[in-house]
């Protein structure tokens, strides 16, 4: 219903002044061959999309020397933390045997050069984040821990039992080997890598129950001294193990090891000063031997993970739900705490990773919910608002990062993405299309070969 | 190979049909949104040539798709048109001539009232009034808000009054 019929009624009548449009006769037959032309445009497009994807690998690897450092995004060299931390294709390493390992993009050569960033896959593949050009190298390290299986299930994701060294030269590894079933102690302990060499330094086999696990490994501030926490087992076979007893050690430059008191998680500093994180506090021994002292938390949002400040003066833990950050005086009862806002509405948590000096950390907020982490700088002192630095992909794992790689001035670097090599379900469908797309080119060429002969015959 | 010959066939009969039956339908539509009888041969033309192309998506409704070509070519020469700007001259807001209030007077003076319109005017009046389409219907065939539907209405029924003024009593503006 018209809301001017008056007018529509005119309108009507003037428009009935008009003789209908002369259409011409061949609308139809123009109409059908445009709409053919297009069709063949678009088949046209299509098979040249194909042959493109079809030909590009061949064509990217023959310009693509792997022999040559991949370049970096900003053309710098110098040794530095991407800004970008790219998760693992599931389909590199997904099963965690080794022999699923065996793989040429996993490679047991661990002269990797200064490492920025390390994590474990979640099926226990360690990742290496080159700092001079951003290269991930997917490492079999001999014995890790997290290779079978077994063991995976017993790190949820916070901290994983690998460390880099602060200057990112050296690697520090809890490794085990669960060979037989037959009760003997499973030969255990925690490896040094020299990461330019790519040789093991220091080999610290641990004995207790049948075999020692491993959960936590962490550096001094100054990388000189190791500090590690976890299990006596009191079984450990290749289907099952037992955790009994908690152990907690630190090891001097000199070798020297010193067991203490267990806990969650345990850090040192490097004039042998430790830390030790256990059920909402924390028990600070000298390397005198003095009697320790107990620092209460009485945070209940606090976590076990830990980092101590290079001037070992204190202690930032790690939170949840609205704090962004946490520390502890380890001289004096003092416990000082910043709310924070997390990303979105799901929970949220920060890990401290390091310290970029005596008052800025490293701490990581990890995805709310599998989408995107970050890494942040957040000044302890005073009010400087916390600086997001890193991006990381939801497939990130527990993260060790070399915190003498990061300054203020330059907190992260660009690199380039990795160059994943492609999955065999990507192979199958490219060269599967390519196949498809020269078959359908074929008959083209034949029917517009066949159409011109008919016209000439004519 | 024979039944997909007939069905050619078929298509080929039901859009001859379709035109022989709703061509002067159409041209009064585009007639009414250009303002000019060529312009309007062209523009159901070039409508009924994408029917044409698009056959076999729109055979089970092809008026739906032949009169929205007609609306979105209308928009698309208005948008040409907008880096210059479509305003009323002094001289062309004069009244049009009109001799009586009988209705083939007020016939002529609408279509002189209706070309003297901007375009957008023009188009959004007989989508609103000839068409009988919605504001909504009419912001979304246009690409524009609902507000500028309605503000454009206003001011093309305002523009009709002055230009017609033997119209004003059946322009009297709704809002």
């Amino acid at each position: 219903m018209s809301t001017h019929p008056q007018l529509k009624d005119l309108l009507e009548q003037a428009a009935e002044t008009v003789p209908p449009a002369e259409v011409p006769r061949d609308t139809w037959r123009r109409g059908r061959r445009r709409h053919h032309r297009s069709l063949a445009l678009r088949a046209a497009a299509v098979v040249g999309v194909v042959a493109l994807v079809a030909v590009t690998p061949g064509l990217v690897d023959r310009a693509t020397d792997r022999s040559l450092p991949q370049p970096a995004g900003d053309g710098s060299s110098s040794l530095g933390l991407p800004d970008r931390l790219h998760e693992v294709p599931s389909y590199l390493g997904s099963g965690g045997e080794r022999e699923r390992w065996a793989d040429d993009v996993v490679s047991d050569d661990l002269a990797t050069g200064t490492v920025a960033a390390a994590w474990v896959t979640r099926a226990g593949l360690p990742v290496l984040v080159d700092a001079t050009d951003g290269t991930y190298h997917l490492l079999d390290l001999p014995d890790f821990l997290l290779t079978s299986g077994l063991t995976i299930s017993w790190f949820p994701g916070d901290a994983p039992p690998l460390a880099l060294s602060p200057d990112g030269d050296h690697l520090a590894y809890a490794y085990a080997w669960p060979a037989t079933d037959d009760g003997t102690a499973v030969p255990s302990g925690i490896r040094v890598v020299d990461l330019a060499t790519g040789e093991v330094t220091r080999d610290l086999p641990l004995e207790g129950g049948a075999g020692v696990l491993v959960t936590q490994v962490s550096w001094s501030p100054a990388g000189s001294w190791l500090a590690w926490s976890g299990f006596e087992t009191s079984y450990w076979t290749t289907s099952g193990l037992n955790g009994s007893k908690a152990v907690t050690e630190t090891v001097a430059p000199d070798g020297t090891r010193r067991r203490l008191p267990a806990g969650g998680s345990t850090v040192v500093d490097d004039d042998g000063t430790t830390a030790v994180l256990t059920g909402g506090q924390v028990r600070v021994h000298r390397p005198d031997g003095a009697r320790s002292a107990r620092r209460p938390i009485d945070i209940l949002e606090a976590t076990e993970a830990a980092s101590l400040a290079p001037d070992g003066s204190r202690l930032a833990l790690g939170a949840q739900e609205g704090y962004d950050l946490v520390t502890v005086r380890l001289d004096r009862d003092e416990v000082s705490t910043r709310s924070g806002e997390g990303p979105g509405d799901g929970s949220w948590s920060v890990r401290p990773l390091g310290w970029v000096d005596d008052a800025v950390l490293v701490q990581r907020t990890p995805p709310a919910s599998g989408d995107e982490g970050r890494l942040s700088l957040v000044p302890v002192d005073g009010d400087r608002p916390v600086r997001d630095v890193a991006a990381l992909d939801g497939g990130v794992g527990p993260l060790s990062v070399a915190t003498d790689l990061v300054t203020e001035q330059r907190p992260t670097v660009s690199r380039p993405a990795p160059d994943w090599p492609w999955s065999e379900e990507r192979w199958v469908l490219t060269v599967g299309l390519g196949g498809l797309g020269l078959l359908v080119a074929g008959g083209l060429a034949w029917l517009v070969r066949r159409r011109a002969q008919r016209r000439s015959a004519r | 190979m024979g039944s997909r010959h007939e069905r050619r066939e078929e298509q080929h009969d039901a859009f001859e049909a379709f035109v022989r039956a709703r061509t002067p339908a159409l041209t009064r539509t585009a007639y009414l949104l250009t303002g000019d009888a060529h312009l309007a041969e062209d523009l159901v033309q070039s409508a009924l040539l994408k029917a044409a192309e698009h056959w076999h998506r729109i055979e089970t409704s092809p008026e739906a798709y032949v009169r929205r070509t007609l609306y979105t070519q209308q928009v698309s020469i208005w948008r040409r048109r907008r880096g210059v700007r479509e305003h009323a001259l002094g001289s062309y807001d004069a009244p049009a001539a009109s001799s009586g209030a009988h209705d083939p007077d007020l016939r002529l003076s609408l279509v002189e009232a209706l070309r003297r319109l901007t375009t957008r005017q023009r188009t959004v009046l007989v989508l609103r009034f000839f068409e009988d389409l919605t504001e909504p219907q009419v912001a979304d065939v246009l690409g524009v808000s609902r507000g500028t539907v309605k503000s454009t209405t206003h001011h093309a029924l305002a523009r009709l009054r002055v230009l017609a003024p033997d119209l004003a009593d059946l322009v009297e503006d709704p809002a």
